[in-house]
C-alpha cells in the first residue's frame, strides 16, 4: 500500500490539513518547518491504520465530536481505496459514500500487524536509528540478534531471554544453592518436617506416659495414708500426757464428797430456800398491820358526805327544763325576724294579684294552679311561637315557585317552535374531519398522477413503451452481471498476477543467467561436468595414440604425431588443472550450478506463466461469449457490462417503482371507499337541518358542522329546562303540604287556647306575650308562697314551747317544795343548779368507796401472806429433820451450800479432762491411757514425730513426681505444635511447588523462544543478509561492496563488513554511523521480505538523517530511494539541507519533495 | 414413635492437612492448622444444639499415614463431649482407618459404638424405635460388594445402614472400594443408607434416602465449595428433612474470570473484583483458598502472560481489599490473544510465533522429561511430587508456549 493523501479535521492543533503525495516516486521527503504538524501527521497515519486512541490528546483543542482523518491508498494490484476515520467504537471507518465499516475494511491493508508492531517495524526515528546501531556494537554482529531485532523490531527480545535465564537461574537448579527459592524452601520443608516428627508421639508411648502416671498416683496415696495413721497416733499420746494430772485432781475430789453424806439428798435450792422463807415471814407480818390501820382511816371519812335522794329522782325533768328555757330563750330574740321574712313573701306576690285583678290580701294559695295546667299553656304558647313565622315563610315560597314554573313553561315552548326538542341521528364531530380527509385524498391522487407520468416517461427514456414490455425483456437482473463482472475481473485479476509472475521469472531468469555469465567470465569454472568433460576429451585424445602405440604402428608424419601429442598433453593439462582447481573453485561451482538452477527453475515458472495466461485469456473469453448467448437482447442493447449493470439497475428501480404506485393506488380506492357513507351521511344531516348546501365541499362542510353544533346546543337548553320544571313541581306539592299541616295547627290553637287560660286564672283574650308574663309570675310565686307557710308554722311552735316550760317548772317547784319566782325560765335555771350541787357531793362519796374496798383486800391478803410463810418454814424444818417452829434450819442450809460448791469443783474438772481430751470422756481417757506409763509414752512419741517428718519428704517427693507424670500425660493431649509444623511443611511444599512450575515455564519457553530463532535465522540468513549486503554498499558508496558472514571467537555466527579494498571490517570496527546504516540496510532488507508476501505498507522514517554528515545522508537518500521502488518510504524531516539533498533525487524522478507550510 | 434427629457424617479425614497454601502470615498458619479440627468441633457442637439422639459417622475418621495419636484424643474428647450431652455415636472404619496404626485401638467412651470389621451387625435404639447397621472395613483395599451381607431390616423400626463405599456412580477419583449400586442398596429394606467414602455431598436416592454428605473440610482445590454433614430429622417414623449443613472452616473455591472484554488491565481488575466480592459472601465469612482462572481472547493476554508475577500480585492485592479472608492458591492464566482472522504475519516476529506452535508439539517433550527428571531427583517424600510432576507434564507446554508467543510479540517493545 502507498499513501496518496492524508488530511485531518479537527485534530491536534488543525482544523483542517491535507497531506498529498505524489505516486510519481517511492521516496517522498516530506519537509516542513517546526511546528508545521508533522508530528500529527505521523501520529494521524497510525490512528488512521488502528482507530484513534479512546484518550487521545489529540481532541483537547476541538473536542472528539469533528474529529477525522481521510486517507487515500494505492493498493499494489492499483486500486485506490479511500477512506475516512472518526473517533469512536465500533463502526469509525466510512467510505467516500459515507457507508460504515469496521476495522476489518483495513484487513487486506494490514494484515496481521498491529498499532505497537507498525511502529516498531515501519517507524524509525534517528533516536531508535541510533540505538539500532548501538546494539549492534553490543551484541558483535550477532546474526540471530539482527534478524529479531533490526529485521524483526524485537528490540528487547534478547535482553528478556537474558532475564528469564536469571530469573530461573533463581528459582532452579540441580546444583544447590541458598540463594535459589527452591532450595530457600526445601530447607524450610525438612525443618518443618523434622519439626513434626518431633512432636508426633505413638499410641504406646502414650499408653506407657498413662500407666506411669497411675503408678505415681497410688505411690502418692499410700504415702499419705501412712502420715494420716502416724499423725493420729501422735494426736493419741500427746492427748494422754495431757490428761494425767487432770485425772488425779478428780479422784481427790470424789473422795471429799464423803463427809456431806446428811446433806447429799437435800433439793439443790435447799439453803435459797430456807432464807427465802424466813425474810416472807417477817415481811407478811409488817403489810397486816399498817392495811389494818388504814381500813379505819377510810371508813371515818366517807360516813362525813351526805346526797339528796330526791333531786336524784328528778333528775331528767330537771334537765330537761333547764334544755328547753334556752329555747325558748333564743325564740323569744328570733320572733321579729320570722315576721319580717312574711312581710317580704307577701310583697312579692302583689305583682300576681294585680295581674289577677285580686285585691292585697287575697289568699293566693287557693287559687294556685296545677301543674298539669300550666304545662298546657307552656305548650301551646310554644307551638304557636315556632308555627307562626314558618308559615308565613311557607306561603312566600309557595308563590315564588309558581312564577319560576310559568317562565319556564314560556321558554320550552319558544324552543320546541323552532324543533330543538328532538335530537339529531349524527354528531358534528362525525363531519369535522371530512374536509381534510378529502382533501388528502384529492392530493394524494395527484401526487400518484404524477408518479405515473414519470414512470411512463422514464420507461420511454429507457426506449420502452410500457412497463409490460420492459418486463418482458430478457435481461439479467443486476445481481447477476455484478456476479459477472466480478468473475471476469477475479480472472483478469488471476492473469495480471500471472504476468506478474511471469515478469518476475524472466527478470529471475535474467538474474540468473548475469549470475552465470560474470561466473563464467573468467574462464571455465571447475565443475564436476567441466572435469567430466575436460576427463573425456582426454580419454578421446589418448585412444588412438594408446592404440598405435600398443600396436607399434603409429601412422603418419612426425610433425602430424608431434601435434597429435601435443594436443592430448594439452587436454591432459587441461583435465589435470581442471581436477586440481576443483577443489578451489568448489564455491563458485556451487554459485554457477545454484544459479543455473534458478534460471531453469525460473524459465519453468514463466512457461507456466505463460500457459496460465493463455488459459486465462480463453477463459474470459468463453465466459464474455457464453454471457452475450444467455441474454441477448439485453446484450444487444448494451454491450458493455457497465452500462447493462446501468441499465438493469434502472430497469428494476423502475419495476419497483412501479410495484409501489400500483400499491398506492389500491390504497387510495379503499380509503376514498371508506369516506363515502359519511358524504351521504352528510347530506342527510343537511336536509334534516333544513341547510342550502354550498358548492364547495369544504364551506358545505363548516356550515353542516356549525349548524349541527347550534342545535345540539339549544336541544341540550330544552332539555335542562325540562328536568327543572318536573323539579319545580315536585318542590312545590311538598310546600303546598307544609301549609295545609301549618293551617291546621292554627285552628286547633285558637280551639284549645280560651280554656286553658282559664286554669290559670285568666281570660281567653290574653296574648301569647302575656300569657307567657302569667306563666312566669305563677312559676315564682309558687315558691314564695311555700316560704310564707313555713315561717308561720315555725312561730306557732316557739309559742306551744314556752307553754310547755311554765307547767313543767312549776310542777317541780311543788314537788321539791321550792318557793320562787314566777319565770319559768329562770325557775328552771335554778333548780340546773340545786341538781348540780347535788351531784357533786355524790361523786366524791362514790370516789371513795372503792378505795375502802381495796383497803379491805389487802388486810386479807396480809393475813393469807403470813399463813404461807409459817407453811413454808414449817415443811422445810420437817425435810431437814429440824422442829416445826424452825429451829437449827440456818445451820442446815449453811452445809448444804459446801456440798454444792464440792459438786461445782468436781464438774470444772471433768470440763477440763473434757477440753484437754478432745471430746473423749473420762472414761474413754482413762481407757486410753491404760497402764501406760508416762516416760514410755515420751519416749514412743519423740520416735512418732522423727518419722512423721521425713514422712513430710516423702510425700512431697510424690507430689512432685505425680506431678510430672500428670503433666507429660496432659503434654500429649496439648497442642504440641505438630499442626503448625504441618502448615509449614505444606506451604514449603506450595512454595517448592510455585518456583518450579515457573522455573519449567521460563526454560521450556526459553528453549522454544532459541529454537524458532534458529530456525527462522537458518531460513532468513542468506536472502537477507545478500538484499541487505546490497543495501549495504548502496548506502556506503561503494565503500564496502556488501556485508558476508563469519564465525566470532566464540563460534557464533556473525556478520562483517566487506571493504571495497579488500579485506573486512567487524561491527566494532566500524564507525558509528556505518553501523547505523548497517542497522538501517538490514531493517529495509527485512521489511522488503515482508513486502514480498503480503501487502507492503509504507516505511515512516522521521529526521533520521539528522546524525549523517551530507555525503552518507545523500547516499542513505539514495538507498531510500531504491528502497522505494517497491515500498513506500515517507521521510519527514525539518531540516532544509536533508530537503535540498533530496532535490536531484526529485530531478531523476526517483523523490518527490513534499513541502508542509505552517498552517 | 417420638421424633428425634441424628447427623450423618464422613470422610473426617482428622488432621489431614491442607494442600497447596503458600503460607501467608502467622495468622494465615493459624486458620490452616486448625482448619480440620475446628470443622470436627462445629460437628461436635451442631449435634448438642440440636438436641441429636445420635451421629453416624461412615468413616475414614482418620488419614491413613497420619501416626501422631493426638489425633486419636482430640477425637475422643470430641466423643467424650457427646457422650456427655448424652448421644451416641454409631461409627465404622474405612479405608484409611483401616491403614491407620491406631484408629481401631482407641478407648473409646461408653456412647461410641464401633461395628465390627468381621461381619455387619446391627444395634438398636429402644427409646426412638430405630435399628443400625454396619461394618467396619477388615483391611483397607476391600474389593467386594459387602452391602449385600448387610442384615435383614427389623421390622417395625427405623433401619439406618452406615456403609464405606464407592457406589456406582459417584465414585469419581475415589477408589473403587466395597463396590454396589443405589438399586441394590434401594432394595435392601432400609430407609436410610448413610454412606462414606466419596467427598462430594450427594442424595442418590429418596425414600428410602441413600446419601453422601462428602467430607468435613476440603482438603485442596479439587474439593471446592462448602462441606459439612448431613442433619436429619425424623417424625412419625419417617424420614422428614435431610439437610447438608456446611461445618467448614476454610472454604475453597475455584472462580473462573471471562477477560474477552477488557482491553485493559484497570477495568478488568475492577470487574474481577465484583464477581470476587460475590465468593465471600458465598463463603458466609470462612477465609477462602481460591483458585482463579482466567480465560477468553483478549489483547491483554500477552501482558499477562509476560507479567505473570506482576498480576498475581495485584490481584492478591485485590482480594485484600475485600472483606473477609481470601487467600489466592492459584492462578490459572488461560487466556488468549485475539483472533487475527486467519491472516499470516510475515514478519519475523510472527514467524517466530508460528514457528513456536509448531515446536510446541512433540518438541518439547524431550527436554522436558529430562527437567522434570532433575526436579523428581530433587523433591523430598511428602511434597506430593509425583502428582506435581504429573500435572507439569499436562501444563508446562502449553503454558510455555504462551509465554514464548508472548516473548516474540510485539508487546512491550519499544519502537526502534
Amino acid at each position: 500500500m502507498r499513501l496518496t493523501e492524508l488530511r485531518i479535521e479537527n485534530y491536534g492543533g488543525y482544523s483542517e490539513r491535507s497531506l498529498i503525495i505524489p505516486e510519481s516516486a517511492g521516496l517522498a521527503v516530506i519537509y516542513g518547518p517546526n511546528e508545521a504538524g508533522k508530528s500529527t501527521c505521523l501520529e494521524a497515519i497510525s490512528d488512521f491504520l488502528f482507530s484513534i486512541p479512546p484518550n487521545t490528546a489529540r481532541g483537547s483543542l476541538f473536542g472528539y465530536d469533528g474529529m477525522r482523518i481521510s486517507a487515500s491508498m494505492r493498493m499494489a494490484d492499483d486500486r485506490l481505496i479511500s477512506l475516512r476515520r472518526r473517533k469512536g467504537k465500533g463502526r469509525t471507518l466510512t467510505d467516500t459514500d459515507g457507508t460504515a465499516f469496521d476495522d476489518t475494511a483495513l484487513a487486506p491493508v494490514l494484515g496481521a500487524i498491529t498499532r505497537v508492531r507498525f511502529g516498531t517495524l515501519f517507524g524509525l526515528n534517528h533516536d531508535t536509528l541510533r540505538a539500532g546501531g548501538e546494539r549492534l556494537l553490543q551484541a558483535d554482529g550477532d546474526i540471530g540478534r539482527l534478524i529479531v531485532e533490526a529485521g524483526g523490531g524485537l528490540r528487547t527480545l534478547l535482553a528478556r531471554l537474558d532475564a528469564i535465564d536469571e530469573e530461573a537461574g533463581r528459582l532452579f537448579d540441580t546444583r544447590r544453592s541458598s540463594t535459589r527459592a527452591f532450595y530457600q524452601h526445601l530447607d524450610t520443608f525438612e525443618d518443618a518436617d523434622r519439626s513434626v516428627r518431633a512432636g508426633q508421639f505413638t499410641r504406646e508411648s502414650y499408653e506407657q506416659a498413662r500407666k506411669h502416671s497411675l503408678t505415681a498416683a497410688a505411690s502418692l496415696t499410700g504415702l499419705r495414708d501412712e502420715r494420716l495413721t502416724l499423725a493420729a497416733r501422735v494426736a493419741r499420746i500427746e492427748r494422754t500426757i495431757r490428761v494425767v494430772p487432770r485425772l488425779r485432781e478428780l479422784d481427790d475430789l470424789t473422795t471429799s464428797l464423803v463427809a456431806f453424806a446428811d446433806v447429799t439428798d437435800l433439793p439443790l435450792d435447799f439453803a435459797t430456800r430456807v432464807l427465802a422463807a424466813a425474810t416472807a415471814l417477817s415481811d407478811a407480818e409488817a403489810e397486816l398491820q399498817a392495811a389494818t390501820e388504814r381500813r379505819d382511816r377510810l371508813q371515818v371519812r366517807i360516813d362525813g358526805l351526805t346526797v339528796s335522794s330526791e333531786l336524784v329522782a328528778a333528775e331528767i325533768r330537771i334537765c330537761d327544763a333547764a334544755e328547753l328555757s334556752i329555747h325558748v330563750s333564743k325564740a323569744r330574740g328570733d320572733r321579729v325576724n320570722r315576721q319580717t321574712e312574711i312581710d317580704q313573701g307577701e310583697a312579692q306576690l302583689a305583682g300576681l294579684r294585680r295581674m289577677l285583678g285580686l285585691p292585697t290580701d287575697a289568699d293566693l294559695a287557693a287559687i294556685l294552679p296545677a301543674r298539669d295546667a300550666t304545662e298546657k299553656v307552656r305548650a301551646l304558647l310554644t307551638a304557636a311561637n315556632k308555627r307562626r313565622p314558618a308559615h308565613a315563610v311557607a306561603r312566600e315560597r309557595a308563590a315564588e315557585i309558581d312564577d319560576t314554573i310559568e317562565a319556564a313553561h314560556s321558554r320550552l315552548t319558544e324552543l320546541e317552535g323552532g324543533g330543538f326538542h328532538t335530537a339529531l341521528e349524527t354528531t358534528s364531530s362525525q363531519f369535522s374531519a371530512i374536509a381534510a380527509q378529502k382533501a388528502g385524498i384529492d392530493a394524494r391522487r395527484r401526487n400518484l398522477n404524477d408518479e405515473s407520468r414519470r414512470i411512463t416517461e422514464a420507461i420511454n427514456a429507457l426506449g420502452f413503451g410500457t412497463i409490460e414490455e420492459l418486463q418482458a425483456l430478457a435481461c439479467p437482473t443486476p445481481e447477476a452481471v455484478r456476479a459477472e463482472q466480478a468473475a471476469r475481473d477475479g480472472l483478469e485479476t488471476r492473469r495480471i498476477e500471472q504476468e506478474r509472475v511471469k515478469r518476475q521469472a524472466s527478470r529471475d531468469v535474467a538474474i540468473g543467467r548475469a549470475d552465470i555469465n560474470a561466473l563464467e567470465a573468467s574462464g571455465t569454472i571447475a565443475t564436476d561436468n567441466a572435469v567430466r568433460e575436460a576427463r573425456a576429451s582426454r580419454s578421446l585424445q589418448w585412444s588412438p595414440i594408446r592404440a598405435a602405440f600398443v600396436a607399434g604402428t603409429a601412422s603418419g608424419t612426425e610433425p602430424a604425431r608431434t601435434q597429435l601429442a601435443d594436443a592430448y598433453e594439452a587436454t591432459l593439462a587441461g583435465a589435470d588443472g581442471l581436477a586440481d582447481r576443483r577443489a578451489d573453485e568448489a564455491e563458485r561451482a556451487a554459485s554457477l550450478i545454484q544459479a543455473e538452477r534458478r534460471v531453469a527453475a525460473a524459465t519453468r515458472i514463466l512457461n507456466a506463466a505463460e500457459d496460465e495466461m493463455a488459459s486465462l485469456s480463453r477463459d474470459l473469453e468463453s465466459r464474455v461469449a457464453a454471457f452475450g448467448a444467455a441474454f441477448p437482447d439485453g446484450t444487444a442493447r448494451h454491450p458493455i457490462l457497465a452500462s447493462l449493470l446501468t441499465f438493469t439497475e434502472r430497469r428494476m428501480q423502475l419495476f419497483e417503482q412501479a410495484a409501489v404506485a400500483q400499491s398506492k393506488e389500491a390504497a387510495l380506492a379503499i380509503d376514498g371507499a371508506v369516506l363515502e357513507p359519511t358524504i351521504e351521511l352528510a347530506g342527510a344531516a343537511e336536509r334534516r337541518l333544513g341547510i342550502v348546501p354550498a358548492a364547495e365541499f369544504a364551506t358545505r362542510m363548516q356550515a353542516l358542522v356549525a349548524a349541527h353544533g347550534r342545535h345540539e346546543l339549544l336541544h341540550a337548553d330544552h332539555r335542562r329546562l325540562s328536568k327543572e320544571v318536573e323539579a319545580l313541581r315536585s318542590q312545590a306539592a311538598t310546600v303546598r303540604a307544609s301549609l295545609d299541616r301549618m293551617d291546621a295547627e292554627e285552628a286547633a290553637f285558637k280551639t284549645e287556647w280560651a280554656p286553658a287560660l282559664s286554669f290559670i286564672g285568666a281570660t281567653g283574650t290574653l296574648g301569647l306575650t302575656e300569657a307567657d308574663e302569667l306563666l312566669s309570675e305563677w312559676a315564682s310565686a309558687r315558691g314564695v308562697l311555700s316560704a310564707i307557710a313555713q315561717t308561720r308554722q315555725r312561730v306557732s311552735r316557739m309559742e306551744e314551747d314556752e307553754a310547755g316550760l311554765a307547767a313543767s317548772v312549776n310542777a317541780l317547784f311543788s314537788e321539791l317544795g321550792i318557793e320562787a319566782s314566777t319565770d319559768c325560765v329562770a325557775g328552771a335555771q335554778l333548780l340546773k343548779a340545786r341538781l348540780d350541787a347535788n351531784a357533786t357531793l355524790r361523786t366524791q362519796r362514790d370516789g371513795l368507796l372503792p378505795d375502802l374496798e381495796e383497803v379491805k383486800l389487802e388486810v386479807r391478803q396480809a393475813a393469807s401472806a403470813v399463813e404461807r410463810a409459817v407453811a413454808e418454814r414449817t415443811a422445810l424444818a420437817r425435810l431437814a429433820g429440824c422442829p416445826e417452829t424452825g429451829e437449827g434450819l440456818p445451820e442446815k442450809a449453811s452445809r448444804h451450800d459446801q456440798y454444792q460448791a464440792l459438786i461445782a469443783e468436781i464438774s470444772r474438772a471433768e470440763r477440763s479432762l473434757a477440753d484437754l481430751g478432745g471430746g473423749l470422756n473420762v472414761d474413754a481417757l482413762r481407757s486410753e491411757r491404760g497402764s501406760a506409763d508416762l516416760d514410755d509414752l515420751q519416749a514412743t512419741l519423740t520416735e512418732d514425730r522423727s518419722r512423721a517428718a521425713a514422712l513430710e519428704t516423702e510425700v512431697e517427693e510424690a507430689v512432685l513426681a505425680e506431678k510430672a507424670a500428670r503433666d507429660t500425660l496432659a503434654g500429649f493431649v496439648a497442642e504440641s505444635g505438630v499442626a503448625s509444623a504441618v502448615v509449614r511443611r505444606e506451604s514449603a511444599a506450595a512454595q517448592m511447588h510455585q518456583a518450579l512450575e515457573r522455573y519449567l515455564e521460563l526454560r521450556t519457553a526459553r528453549d522454544l523462544v532459541t529454537a524458532a530463532m534458529a530456525t527462522i535465522r537458518a531460513e532468513q540468513q542468506d536472502p537477507l543478509i545478500r538484499r541487505a549486503s546490497e543495501f549495504f554498499a548502496v548506502s556506503t558508496r561503494g565503500e564496502f561492496q556488501g556485508v558476508e558472514t563469519d564465525i566470532d571467537d566464540k563460534g557464533n555466527p556473525v556478520v562483517v563488513g566487506r571493504r571495497a579494498g579488500g579485506g573486512t571490517a567487524s561491527v566494532a570496527t566500524m564507525s558509528d554511523g556505518t553501523r547505523d546504516q548497517l542497522f538501517l540496510a538490514f531493517r529495509l532488507a527485512s521489511l522488503e521480505n515482508y513486502g514480498a508476501t503480503t501487502e507492503p505498507l509504507p516505511f515512516i522514517a522521521d529526521d533520521v538523517l539528522v546524525h549523517f554528515d551530507d555525503d552518507r545522508s545523500a547516499a542513505t537518500l539514495e538507498l531510500l530511494a531504491e528502497f522505494g521502488v517497491r515500498n513506500q518510504v515517507l521521510l519527514f524531516t525539518h531540516h532544509r539541507s536533508v530537503r535540498d539533498l533530496a532535490a536531484p533525487l526529485a530531478a531523476r524522478g526517483l523523490a518527490n519533495v513534499v513541502t508542509f507550510e505552517k498552517a | 414413635m417420638p421424633d428425634f434427629k441424628f447427623i450423618h457424617a464422613a470422610d473426617l479425614h482428622l488432621d489431614s492437612p491442607l494442600l497447596g497454601l503458600a503460607g501467608k502470615s502467622a495468622d494465615f498458619a493459624a486458620r490452616v492448622e486448625a482448619a480440620s479440627r475446628e470443622a470436627f468441633d462445629n460437628l461436635v457442637e451442631l449435634a448438642i444444639d440440636e438436641g441429636c439422639r445420635f451421629v453416624l459417622l461412615a468413616g475414614d475418621i482418620f488419614d491413613g499415614d497420619l501416626r501422631n495419636f493426638q489425633t486419636g484424643l482430640y477425637f475422643v474428647d470430641g466423643m467424650r463431649r457427646l457422650g456427655e450431652a448424652g448421644i451416641d455415636v454409631f461409627m465404622i472404619l474405612g479405608n484409611h482407618d483401616s491403614q491407620n496404626r491406631f484408629a481401631d485401638k482407641l478407648s473409646m467412651t461408653p456412647n461410641v459404638h464401633v461395628f465390627p470389621k468381621t461381619a455387619a451387625t446391627s444395634r438398636s435404639l429402644d427409646d426412638v424405635e430405630v435399628t443400625i447397621h454396619g461394618r467396619s472395613y477388615p483391611r483397607w483395599d476391600v474389593s467386594e460388594d459387602i452391602a449385600r451381607d448387610y442384615p435383614q431390616a427389623t421390622a417395625g423400626t427405623l433401619n439406618i445402614g452406615v456403609l464405606h463405599t464407592a457406589c456406582a456412580g459417584s465414585e469419581g477419583e475415589h477408589a473403587r472400594y466395597a463396590p454396589c449400586t443405589p438399586e441394590q442398596l434401594a432394595n435392601h429394606g432400609y430407609d436410610y443408607w448413610a454412606l462414606g467414602h466419596v467427598h462430594e455431598s450427594a442424595i442418590l436416592s429418596e425414600h428410602p434416602h441413600i446419601v453422601y454428605p462428602g467430607n468435613l473440610q476440603g482438603r485442596h482445590a479439587r474439593e471446592a465449595g462448602p462441606k459439612g454433614a448431613i442433619l436429619v430429622t425424623v417424625k412419625d417414623g419417617r424420614i422428614e428433612v435431610v439437610e447438608h449443613r456446611a461445618l467448614d472452616v476454610v472454604r475453597w473455591h475455584s472462580a473462573s474470570f471471562d477477560a474477552t472484554l477488557h482491553e485493559d488491565q484497570t477495568t478488568m481488575l475492577a470487574a474481577l473484583r465484583g464477581e470476587l466480592a460475590q465468593v465471600g459472601l458465598a463463603a458466609e465469612g470462612r477465609p477462602v483458598a481460591l483458585r482463579l482462572t482466567l480465560h477468553g481472547a483478549t489483547p491483554l493476554h500477552a501482558d499477562m502472560t509476560l507479567n505473570r508475577e506482576a498480576l498475581r500480585e495485584d490481584i492478591e492485592t485485590l482480594l485484600a481489599t475485600l472483606s473477609g479472608d481470601h487467600w489466592l492458591e492459584k492462578l490459572v492464566i488461560a487466556t488468549t490473544p485475539p483472533p487475527n482472522m486467519g491472516t499470516v504475519d510475515p514478519s519475523v516476529g510472527g514467524r517466530l510465533a508460528l514457528e513456536i506452535d509448531r515446536l510446541a508439539g512433540d518438541a518439547v517433550e524431550p527436554t522436558l522429561e529430562a527437567r522434570l527428571a532433575e526436579i523428581r531427583a530433587k523433591l523430598p517424600a511428602g511434597a506430593h511430587a509425583d502428582a506435581f510432576i504429573e500435572q507439569m507434564r499436562t501444563d508446562i507446554p502449553a503454558r510455555a508456549a504462551a509465554l514464548a508467543r508472548s516473548l516474540v510479540s510485539e508487546v512491550g517493545h519499544a519502537a526502534d
